[in-house]
């Protein structure tokens, strides 16, 4: 039974020096995560304050169900567990993939593989939770996904009024998401089903814009005359969400798609996942930290070819294109992508023409901030099954995910006087394929 | 300190702690809590109280904090125009009569225990009648945990309580986690696999002591009824744990917090189970260690759980615990004041863990009643406390030489209690040794009986025949002489002659043997006998060792506990010390001007400032409302709270069954509008609440909050003037001013100043046309505003 919380004796220290400091009477307050100027500042790690230098942003691209490895990244052509798809050449020499993905295959020179994959969890819920949280799921220990952990340490200063943490969801949205553990519900992720603004954020139809103005003044009054009895961080943190919520409102268009030009709704396509790129370079554009974006279904157990030849046909465009568009408007140096799925699926084919739950090898796709260009990690052999070079696991990528966008991972946050590690301490991020 | 005692004395410790802790509860009893907690209070001050509360500031306060929500405008308006001195007094008890008070117990403690989890197992409304019922009962709060830490969930009556273990899946890690937390205050988590890294108090025997009566729990899923999940639990399952970093192991068998390891009650295997596990078979240990913490917990001698009890219950009207978070009780991370803690759990305890008469004396407190308004000018308490800042430096040195000669005296009791337990030890031993001795000569002795027995036998039947043949051989010697020729008869005598020889040479070696047993016999309990006497020699002086043995425990006990004392001081006067020094500073930056020091850090340091005052409780905390409290306050100012009772009332008149007494009547009026609008508060909880199993003190703001103010449609329409809601009632009144009193006391239970008079005068009279929209956008403001959302 290990402890997920702290086992790096130097941390330990370094943390004890920072607890005790903290205990001069703000603990209590470091837990609000506040942004009301440099008043907390201290509180933060230091890594976060050098990242206010240069916002930094997250798109993952969540392949729901088990995405296979063999029909995508780490195609086995020939071979009695390959299937009936070829290997394409791509934009960097020597690297295939599957002929599923011919327009991906363009941007590869943007793009790394990681093909060592091993995380020993073949069961969805599991496989889903370890790879968006870094960490084997323990009801003792509960911790955040990986959008709560960017949100909070990739927050700017000054605060754009939008929230940091977004899901873009086939429907409904709106609604805040319980994903943030101890981080707290700031930043816990906020759900957007097609366009829809997050909930509330629309004045209602009998509620002027005038009368709106008049009663928040009338707030900010009632505000001043309150606090001038008694300010504290809290009443800070308060005032400002109202701040937030008109900058929020104001910038409603934000997640409004129907403001995206014509052509750009062709290039990505009519279809959800075409749209929710198309969602997602706007929401990146817009300053948005972490956007998460859904494709499934892939758990195919029967019919893997014809699932994928279908569901690889829709993802390959799209993400092409967001890849590409990220690339010419200047934000694919300062955007980490990642596609990621639960695992992989297995090797051998079953009577169904499918193929099953995989996790002892498998791939994700990485690219952008702080990530290598066109680089391989990692081998599997001949028939996909097993590893035979560089292997890693979940929490290799998740300490690789914060040091690529340049934090230190092995850093603590203060919650409530307590020094929690962002990733695990007993694992690494991958050198290797850090730019 | 923990290895100290031997496990065979903990019997004797207990009882003395017991008899003590009854004696000292008893002795302290004759003055008030609240008088007591205000005398420690004020002694802990540096620089004085900051001022008291208005009486609406009171009202508002105390109205949250027992009942959830705020005042009716109506009882703003009586409370402010009662004449009576004693009217706060008056009022608590209203309050605490009110069933509302019941409700929010029930949901804060329901919260408190469960944050917020999704209901997995036990139905969260069942649980919540459950907590109902017990506070409407004041059932001591010792009582509720232990049915609810050793509920098994099989007794449909009592299966409520077993929602705490049963929705956590009975996992023993985070059930050892969550009872450490939220029953005895310390988050042992990182103790799991290691001596905590930060906390020098949490180590990983702590972990384990608590997980050792968890582990043994296990989740039933009943196959014959619908997988109806149920405890069940073994008889075996040890806890060892060995370091992740230095490899060091031990074992432990279950422990609380503060306490010593308890002994588990010895069965033979055969009776280890009520019932044995199996496929699709719930095990029922015969011994329940979850019965067994339960009981551990009720006996009410745990500093640990009282201590955490007595806080958790001042955080829910103070706004903050004395250990604060609740869940990190160390020496780093003292409680605002050790004393008063000490004294608080001491007196819950003593009144039996009565949660309503302890909360009546908390509010009663002048603590309590401190205003919130933090000084305009600094300069005065600044002033004082920095030049206090000398004699409280020695006052801290002295403490901090009591300390550490408390301690000196503790090491030296526990040294001499050592060395006599040492001392018991070897006489214990030795009496061991001679109870062995004894028994195997009481064996020998009754061997040696056995083995002469049979042999006797043989020679008394042996004796029986030879009189036999000697009567014979008599008889026949005589018809002999009589008869003289009958020489057939001479031959037959002279053969009982010979019989007679062979039995008389056979009995005497029998004889002898039987001789020779005798002598054993009587020589083994001749031993047994003086084994005997050296038993009872040794046991004398056993019994003799144990009499100094107890004094020096319980002079041990006495010298932990004036340790403990000394500690509680010391922890005091340091932080007198250091909010003197933090005076001193600011006095420098008071002398320098509002330009010495850059904005931030000026900032900082008030913030700092203001933080130490109010943990002194020279000032009273903002306490952000919970959602629940939330919701329940613009219910109240949207009409409905009233509307519902208004119907109910209506209802129970129509209705002949309806009770006779008032207050059954009060309770079941507020069920009733409860159940209406319960579902109101959903939203409240989803928005403000924190996630699911998470801390539900911590305060936090998110923009999704302000937006369902901003534009939340159910916001519209509670503040929209109809149905009794307050913009209905400041819309039926004429007068201008009266309509900025309705909108104050109503919303924020105080009337206004002239200038916020004079500002809704002046809103109304902008648009004379519009007071619909006007009323609205007044009552929304202060709804939205700072002053509302954070209790007074």
């Amino acid at each position: 039974m290990r402890c997920a919380y702290a086992c790096g004796s130097n941390d330990h220290r370094l943390a004890r020096r920072d607890f005790l400091g903290g205990l001069g009477g703000l603990g209590t307050l470091a837990g609000l995560g506040l942004v009301t100027g440099d008043l907390f500042a201290f509180l933060r790690p230091a890594a976060a304050k050098q990242m206010a230098a240069e916002q930094k942003r997250v798109l993952v691209i969540n392949m729901h169900g088990g995405l296979s490895q063999l029909e995508s990244w780490d195609p086995k052509p020939g071979t009695p567990t390959g299937g009936p798809f070829r290997s394409i050449p791509t934009s960097v020499p020597g690297t295939h993939i599957s002929e599923l993905l011919p327009k991906t295959a363009g941007v590869m020179h943007h793009l790394s593989l990681i093909r060592g994959l091993n995380t020993s969890e073949d069961d969805h819920g599991k496989g889903a939770y370890l790879m968006l949280h870094g960490r084997r799921q323990s009801p003792a220990n509960d911790i955040p996904e990986i959008g709560a952990v960017m949100a909070r340490t990739l927050e700017s200063s000054d605060g754009n009024g939008l929230p940091g943490h977004i899901k873009i969801t086939a429907g409904g949205g709106g609604g805040r998401g319980n994903d943030a553990a101890y981080l707290g519900p700031r930043y816990a992720s906020i759900s957007l089903g097609n366009g829809n603004p997050p909930q509330y954020a629309t004045r209602p139809d009998d509620l002027s814009a005038e009368q709106d103005a008049r009663r928040q003044n009338l707030r900010r009054l009632a505000n001043e005359r309150f606090l001038s009895r008694r300010r504290t961080a809290m009443t800070d943190a308060y005032t400002y969400t109202f701040e937030q919520a008109l900058r929020l409102m104001e910038q409603r268009s934000v997640f409004d798609l129907s403001k995206e030009p014509e052509q750009d709704h062709a290039r990505y396509g009519a279809h959800d996942f075409g749209r929710h790129c198309l969602l997602a370079r706007r929401l990146l554009e817009n300053g948005i930290t972490f956007v998460q974006v859904s494709h499934s279904n892939y758990d195919t157990h029967n019919e893997n070819f014809q699932f994928h030849l279908e569901q690889m046909g829709e993802f390959d465009g799209p993400f092409a294109t967001l890849i590409q568009d990220l690339v010419d408007r200047g934000l694919f140096d300062s955007t980490l992508v990642i596609v990621l799925s639960e695992f992989g699926r297995t090797p051998g084919i079953n009577q169904l023409y499918g193929r099953d739950h995989w996790s002892k090898a498998w791939s994700v796709c990485v690219g952008g901030a702080g990530v290598q260009r066109g680089a391989v990690l990692g081998k599997t052999n001949e028939h996909g099954t097993e590893v035979i070079e560089g292997q890693v696991d979940h929490g290799n990528l998740f300490h690789t995910y914060l040091s690529a966008v340049g934090l230190d991972s092995t850093e603590s946050f203060d919650i409530g006087g307590r020094p929690v590690p962002l990733a695990d301490p007993a694992s690494k991020p991958i050198r290797e394929i850090l730019a | 300190m923990d290895g100290r005692y031997g496990r065979w004395t903990v019997a004797i410790r207990a009882a003395v702690l017991g008899v003590m802790g009854l004696g000292l509860g008893a002795g302290r009893a004759e003055e008030p809590l609240h008088i007591r907690i205000d005398r420690i209070m004020d002694a802990a001050m540096v620089g004085g109280p900051m001022g008291q509360a208005s009486d609406s500031e009171f009202l508002r306060r105390v109205c949250l904090d027992l009942t959830g929500r705020i005042p009716p405008v109506g009882d703003v308006r009586a409370f402010l125009a009662d004449p009576d001195p004693e009217k706060r007094v008056k009022w608590i008890d209203r309050l605490l009569d009110a069933p509302e008070f019941v409700r929010h117990m029930a949901t804060s403690f329901d919260v408190m225990w469960m944050e917020r989890r999704v209901d997995k197992h036990v139905p969260g409304a069942e649980w919540r009648q459950y907590l109902h019922a017990s506070f409407a009962a004041d059932k001591p709060l010792s009582e509720l945990a232990r049915e609810i830490l050793s509920a098994d969930g099989a007794d449909p009556a009592r299966r409520p309580a077993a929602k705490f273990f049963l929705d956590r899946d009975a996992d023993p890690d985070l059930l050892t986690r969550d009872v450490g937390r939220l029953f005895f205050g310390v988050d042992l988590q990182c103790a799991q696999c290691h001596d905590h890294p930060l906390i020098d108090d949490y180590h990983q025997r702590d972990y384990h002591g608590l997980l050792a009566y968890v582990n043994r729990s296990v989740l039933f899923l009943d196959p014959k009824d619908n997988n109806k999940a149920l405890l069940g639990e073994k008889a075996e399952g040890e806890t060892a744990f060995t370091s992740v970093f230095t490899k060091e192991s031990g074992s432990t068998g279950p422990r609380l917090p503060t306490a010593e390891e308890v002994e588990d009650p010895v069965l033979a295997a055969e009776d280890a189970y009520l019932v044995k596990p199996g496929k699709d078979v719930r095990p029922v240990a015969r011994y329940s260690r979850r019965a067994r913490l339960g009981e551990e917990i009720a006996r009410g001698d745990n500093r640990a759980f009282n201590a955490n009890l007595a806080n958790r219950l001042w955080a829910l009207v103070m706004g903050r615990g004395l250990v604060d978070p609740p869940d990190l009780t160390h020496l780093e991370n003292p409680p605002a004041n050790a004393i008063l803690l000490d004294e608080l759990a001491r007196d819950l305890a003593s009144r039996g863990f009565r949660s309503r008469a302890f909360l009546r004396e908390l509010v009663l407190t002048r603590a309590y009643q401190r205003s919130l308004s933090a000084p305009t000018d600094w300069r005065p308490v600044v002033d004082t406390a920095s030049a206090a800042l000398i004699e409280l430096e020695a006052a801290y040195q002295a403490s901090d030489g009591e300390r550490h000669a408390a301690r000196a005296a503790l090491d030296k009791e526990s040294a001499r209690r050592a060395e006599r337990e040492a001392s018991v030890a070897t006489l214990r031993m030795a009496v061991r040794r001679c109870e062995s001795a004894r028994a195997e000569a009481d064996r020998a002795s009754r061997d040696a009986a056995a083995a002469v027995a049979p042999v006797a036998a043989e020679l008394a039947n042996r004796r029986a025949d030879m009189e036999a043949v000697a009567s014979a051989a008599d008889a026949t010697a005589k018809a002999i002489t009589a008869l003289q020729t009958e020489t057939e008869l001479a031959d037959a005598a002279s053969r009982i002659q010979a019989v007679r020889d062979k039995l008389t040479a056979a009995m005497g070696p029998l004889e002898a043997r039987v001789a020779g047993l005798t002598a054993t016999r009587e020589s083994a309990a001749a031993s047994l006998a003086a084994f005997d006497r050296a038993l009872d020699a040794a046991r004398q002086a056993l019994a003799a060792a144990v009499a100094p043995f107890a004094a020096a425990d319980s002079a041990c006990t006495g010298a932990e506990a004036r340790f403990r004392d000394a500690e509680r001081r010391w922890m005091v006067a340091r932080r007198k010390r250091d909010d003197a020094k933090l005076a001193a500073e600011w006095k420098t930056i008071l002398d320098q001007g509002p330009g010495g020091a850059e904005k931030p850090l000026f900032d900082e340091r008030l913030a700092r400032l203001e933080e130490r005052w109010t943990r002194q409780s020279a000032l009273a905390p903002l306490k952000p409302l919970t959602p629940e409290q939330l919701g329940w306050s613009i219910l109240t100012l949207s009409g409905a709270v009233d509307r519902h009772r208004r119907e109910a009332e209506r209802e129970r008149k129509q209705r002949t069954d309806a009770p006779s007494d008032p207050a059954e009547l009060a309770r079941e009026i507020e069920k009733s509008i409860f159940a209406k609008l319960e579902g109101d508060l959903a939203e409240f909880v989803r928005l403000f609440g924190a996630g699911p199993g998470q801390p539900q003190q911590t305060f936090f703001a998110t923009v999704d909050q302000a937006l369902f103010l901003d534009n939340g449609g159910a916001i519209r329409a509670w503040l929209a003037p109809a149905d009794g809601s307050v913009t209905a009632r400041m819309l039926a009144i004429e007068d201008p001013s009266g309509v900025a009193d309705e909108l104050y006391l109503s919303v924020l239970s105080r009337a206004p100043s002239d200038a916020e008079s004079a500002a809704v005068r002046e809103a109304l009279a902008a648009a004379p046309d519009q007071k619909a929209v006007i009323v609205q956008e007044l009552a929304w403001a202060l709804v939205a505003s700072t002053e509302f959302r954070f209790a007074p």
